[in-house]
């Protein structure tokens, strides 16, 4: 079965270790939720799957369907078929949006031209432009600059959805959103999981949990799992916070 | 106003006395332009004696006046413009060698005037060198906007002969409550030096907007001349400078502010890569009597060439304090970690990363005008395009 | 600002009026024409060694030969052999203030100079003219085997200490004042710091120019053994004259590996001078300078500190502050190469210019190949205070290196009304707003300034902008 496999991973950063033996394995069509307090680790557990250069694998590995990509650069996970919405996406100065995505999806297609803007695609972009809440202007505009928070999210989110990764991390979707943007954010990453993607939302809240059914919640603290089950965990977060979460655990 | 031999006999008489700059750039690099280049170069001695090195392509059906060495073709000239030849010049002042040369080495000059403009599609004025030789080849346009007009247009410049230095001069005169979308265009040529100089006045409650891309060549000096006079007249350039390829740029964007209102936005972005040479000036000068003006100027250069130079030079002469905002700034930096692990993490190689860079900075100007055929152009950019630019890894 | 802190401010009286004259006995004065034979009988009366006379003679060959720079303003009247190049006041050095001429005695304690060396320097060298008039030095700098002396002596005694550094940093032929600077140089302060010394309280040189129409040419040395810490202060004042004179002086500044200079010059010269200040400092591995500028007075202006960054994590830092109240010309800016890997550089540039002043920042910062992941930040603001006043910033950024970052930014523009509006319903008068308005502006170099020198600041640009016009 096709899976992303975290096994035994510690992570550090100038330094610091900041991960330290996590494992979870996630299935194509599958959601499972990582949540965790401010500087659990939740966000450098993203970025270090990813691939960031300034994180360092300290021990373990991350498998995509049973081949290592511990020591692949981020493109070659991205090609790979994994995808990070980013929680905080920076902008790109000299790029717009548009070519950014034809870019990835050419480049995926084998496509020698990577700029080509193959009209067949157009009608199924500017149908998830429309769904996810943007307009044309944004996707003439270059990637992120002068876009809200919400506007950033959304932008990830077209991103996602045309292309359609096997497995898909989405870093605080919900941030900026309003509560229209939250519910679009479900039914998308619902439709994209019953069309096979495996999701792991990373997450602080609860709220976008409620409409989805996490197959899965791993809570993460000072780097480690420190908890692991299914909804009735976030339930329990939301109504005693982490700290009580963890006071229990240590009971 | 002096006939076009008048304003010629003056330059020559002057040529060797002026200096091709009253005062060195910088403590460190004295000229940001390699003037020395040009000195290889002789005026053409008379129209007789040249060579058409370059034969002018066929016209492709979006161009409507093409200037190609000795020839003038028009192609479509719609109604309310027209297009003469000029007799007379208004009298510049012959300050350095590079105006003695230009006046000097006129091969054409031409005026083209806008009536009125119902078209939607732009008009498209292309100049190419085509003189071989070793002469300096100049070329002279003056465009003039009636008022109450919106007009877009296109002015390409590429100088196709390896054996001239082309130097061009274009003028837009804008009437007042006009509006101008320009595209302006200029791909150098990587054998000979050249000189470009865009001037553009704008009169009162008129704005000009920009979008140009210009390449480096073997040397080339960009240099854009802008006057917001009049009341709430406006000015947005977003400038894209791009040296690859070994090429070489200096671009200078001078502008003055002298109304009440006036506004001035510039936005520039450059690539340097290997080998090349870029350098991006901008400079805001608000006069003592503007009022309520406005100055923003940003650039930024990605210097992802090992052994490229990239330098970055905005200016603020503020001489009124009646200012609404006057800002500058620049950076000049690698493609940031954060932004190559961002495209990275679409799938894109470093490689790829950069090609689209480069490759963005063409399109935003290329394919503005979406399905007409570039033929022209094409040829030009042609092995850049589809050979280097855009490969996969 | 506190209601207490405006309070404290309008009721200090200003610590020193500005003086009309300060008649001092001379002993000698050179002047007229320049000639070989003045920089000859200058070396003579110095009793210099043989090697500076040939230094002198050949930045004066140099001075002959450079072109003058063809861009400068406000210097059209300078006519150096009207001036007197060298003046030697009547006065042999001395180490107490009591033992000084009443005038010049006077002026010192009305500037609170007795008081702040007691309480807060290590050592204070005061200059009038062309020759040092008296020398403290606290007796904690020599037991720590810290030299400072006039730089005459330091020539005769440590040459070889003097030899490795003078002109090495500010070249002599860097441009024609530069040259004629070396040719006639007189007065100054030498510094050189031990390796692992750090002078807790800072060492003050200060220069005054007595009568008009006179040169000073002072050269000031610190340098700073490895793993060393000093700040060293300049201060400069002028009676207003009649007619004008020029000072053409230079700082060099050597930072060994790890070592740490700090050295700030407030310039409050009259408005009859015109002053050039050649300022640089070489800075090696590991270590740090910064230059803090307070430019005031003069007539016409051009201070631009640089840095060398020559060895790897070295870092430089500068921050100018400079005001141009009334018809002069501040030209100032800063300079920063670096060439070694990993170096760093921040510049903060301030100007404000009113009643038709013209301050000018020239900025450069030039990244050589090899200086991998330097990093550069400027920052540049100009604020005018009337519609007669402009400001011009003209920074060049120049980049050799791909992994290297460099960012400059500037704003422009006015005090902003809805500010003056406040300070004014709180009792102020415009004039007395103004001058608040352009203290906060300067907090930043305020800030880093020891007290005294803060209290000076704030009192000068206080009396600066009460002054109808500033006019003096």
């Amino acid at each position: 079965m096709s899976s992303l496999r975290v096994e035994n991973l510690s992570v550090s950063i100038e330094n610091k270790l900041v991960l330290r033996d996590v494992s979870f394995e996630l299935k194509r069509g599958e959601i499972i939720s990582i949540m965790g307090p401010n500087g659990s680790g939740k966000t450098s557990l993203a970025l270090a799957i990813m691939g960031h250069p300034k994180y360092e694998i300290l021990s373990g590995r991350i498998l995509l369907d049973d081949e290592e990509i511990t020591h692949l650069s981020p493109d070659e996970r991205s090609l790979r078929g994994l995808f990070l919405a980013f929680q905080n996406p920076i902008e790109v100065k000299g790029i717009r949006l548009s070519t950014l995505i034809f870019s990835a999806l050419n480049k995926r297609r084998g496509e020698r031209n990577l700029l080509k803007s193959d009209p067949k695609i157009i009608p199924l972009l500017m149908q998830n432009l429309r769904e996810v809440g943007l307009s044309n202007d944004h996707l003439h505009r270059d990637v992120n600059l002068g876009f809200s928070g919400g506007e950033k999210k959304r932008a990830e989110l077209l991103q996602a959805l045309m292309l359609k990764p096997k497995f898909l991390i989405l870093d605080e979707p919900d941030s900026g959103l309003d509560v229209d943007g939250i519910k679009i954010t479900a039914k998308k990453i619902k439709e994209l999981a019953s069309q096979g993607t495996g999701i792991i939302i990373i997450t602080h809240y609860a709220r976008l949990l409620k409409y989805l059914s996490p197959k899965e919640i791993i809570v993460i603290s000072d780097g480690k799992i420190i908890a692991r089950g299914g909804s009735e965990l976030s339930y329990l977060i939301e109504e005693r916070g982490y700290e009580a979460l963890k006071g229990d655990l240590n009971a | 106003m002096p006939s076009l031999n008048a304003l010629r006999e003056k330059s020559l008489s002057l040529i060797d006395a002026l200096p091709y700059q009253p005062l060195k750039d910088s403590p460190t690099i004295k000229y940001y332009t390699d003037w020395k280049l040009l000195d290889s170069y002789h005026l053409p001695i008379h129209s007789a004696g040249l060579t058409q090195v370059v034969q002018p392509l066929k016209l492709p059906s979006n161009v409507n006046v093409l200037i190609s060495g000795k020839e003038l073709i028009y192609g479509t000239i719609n109604e309310g413009v027209r297009v003469t030849r000029t007799r007379e010049l208004l009298e510049e002042n012959i300050t350095t060698r590079i105006d003695a040369i230009h006046y000097a080495s006129l091969i054409q000059a031409i005026d083209i005037h806008f009536a009125k403009y119902d078209s939607s599609i732009p008009f498209r004025l292309t100049i190419e060198s085509a003189l071989g030789g070793g002469i300096h080849e100049g070329y002279h346009v003056r465009i003039f906007i009636s008022d109450g007009l919106n007009v877009d247009l296109e002015l390409f410049e590429i100088p196709l002969s390896d054996s001239s230095a082309y130097n061009g001069v274009v003028e837009l005169i804008v009437g007042k409550k006009s509006s101008v979308n320009l595209t302006h265009v200029v791909i150098p040529n990587k054998k000979s030096p050249s000189v470009s100089n865009l001037k553009i006045v704008i009169n009162e409650g008129s704005s000009v907007s920009i979008n140009s891309m210009h390449m480096g060549g073997l040397m080339h000096r960009q240099q854009i001349n802008g006057f917001l006079l009049g009341n709430s007249s406006r000015m947005i350039a977003n400038v894209g400078l791009l040296g690859n390829e070994k090429r070489k740029i200096d671009y200078v964007f001078d502008s003055v502010l002298k109304g009440l209102n006036n506004e001035l936005l510039f936005s520039g972005l450059a690539i340097a890569e290997d080998n090349s040479y870029v350098s991006m000036r901008a400079i805001g000068r608000i006069s003592k009597i503007s009022s309520n003006s406005l100055v923003d100027i940003r650039g930024h250069t990605y210097n992802i060439g090992a052994e490229a130079t990239a330098i970055g030079s905005p200016v603020l002469e503020i001489n009124s304090n009646n200012v609404r905002l006057a800002r500058h700034s620049v950076s000049i930096s690698n493609i940031s970690e954060d932004i190559l692990f961002y495209l990275m993490s679409r799938g894109l190689s470093i490689k790829d990363v950069k090609n689209i860079f480069r490759s963005e900075l063409i399109s935003k100007v290329i394919s503005t005008t979406n399905d007409y055929v570039r033929t022209d152009v094409k040829e030009v950019l042609g092995t850049l395009l589809e050979n280097n630019s855009l490969e996969l890894t | 600002m506190h209601d207490s802190d405006i309070n404290r401010l309008l009721e200090s009286s200003p610590k020193w009026e500005i003086l009309s004259e300060l008649p001092t006995p001379k002993e000698i004065i050179i002047g007229g024409e320049l000639r070989e034979s003045v920089i000859r009988d200058i070396s003579r009366i110095k009793k210099e060694p043989n090697w500076m006379l040939r230094l002198r003679l050949r930045a004066f060959e140099i001075w002959e030969r450079l072109p003058s720079p063809n861009w400068l303003l406000g210097v059209e009247d300078l006519n150096l052999e009207n001036l007197a190049h060298y003046v030697k006041p009547a006065i042999t050095t001395k180490n107490d203030y009591e033992s000084l001429p009443q005038k010049i005695y006077d002026f010192y304690v009305s500037l609170g100079i007795p008081e702040s060396e007691a309480k807060y320097l290590s050592g204070l060298a005061g200059v009038l003219d062309s020759e040092t008039i008296i020398m403290r030095v606290k007796e904690w700098l020599r037991k720590m085997n810290v030299i400072f002396m006039e730089m005459e002596e330091a020539v005769k005694k440590y040459p070889d200490l003097v030899k490795k550094y003078f002109s090495r940093v500010y070249p002599v032929a860097d441009h024609k004042f530069a040259a004629l600077h070396y040719a006639l140089w007189s007065g100054g302060a030498f510094v050189y710091v031990p390796p692992n010394v750090k002078i807790t309280q800072p060492i003050e040189a200060f220069f005054m120019i007595s009568s008009a129409l006179e040169s000073q040419y002072e050269h000031t040395m610190v340098i700073a053994d490895e793993s060393s810490y000093i700040h060293f202060i300049e201060g400069c004042a002028a009676p207003m004259f009649p007619k004008y004179s020029f000072h053409n002086g230079a700082v060099e500044v050597y930072v060994h590996r790890k070592a740490h200079v700090r050295f700030t010059t407030i310039q409050n010269w009259s408005k009859k001078i015109i002053n050039f200040n050649n300022k640089r400092s070489i800075v090696e591995e590991g270590g740090y300078v910064e230059w803090l500028e307070g430019g005031i007075g003069a007539r016409v202006s051009y201070v631009y500190p640089s840095a060398v960054l020559r060895g790897k994590n070295a870092k430089a830092s500068i921050l100018a502050v400079s005001i141009a109240n009334g018809p002069y010309i501040k030209d100032s800016g800063a300079k920063v190469y670096h060439l070694a890997p990993n170096t760093k550089s921040e510049v903060i540039a301030k100007s404000i210019s009113s009643n038709g002043g013209l301050t000018i920042y020239r900025g450069l910062i030039y990244i050589a190949k090899g200086a991998r992941n330097a990093t550069s930040h400027v920052q540049c603001d100009s604020l005018l205070l009337d519609d007669r006043s402009r400001s011009v910033t003209i920074p060049h950024n120049q980049v050799l290196e791909d992994s290297a970052e460099v960012t400059h930014e500037a704003t422009a523009g006015k005090i902003s009304e809805d500010a003056l509006f406040y300070l004014q319903s709180r009792g102020l008068s415009e004039e007395e707003g103004k001058s608040l308005i352009v203290l906060g502006f300067m907090h930043d170099l305020i800030k880093e300034l020891p007290f005294e020198m803060a209290n000076i600041l704030n009192t000068v640009v206080q009396l600066e902008f009460s002054k109808l016009g500033g006019v003096g």
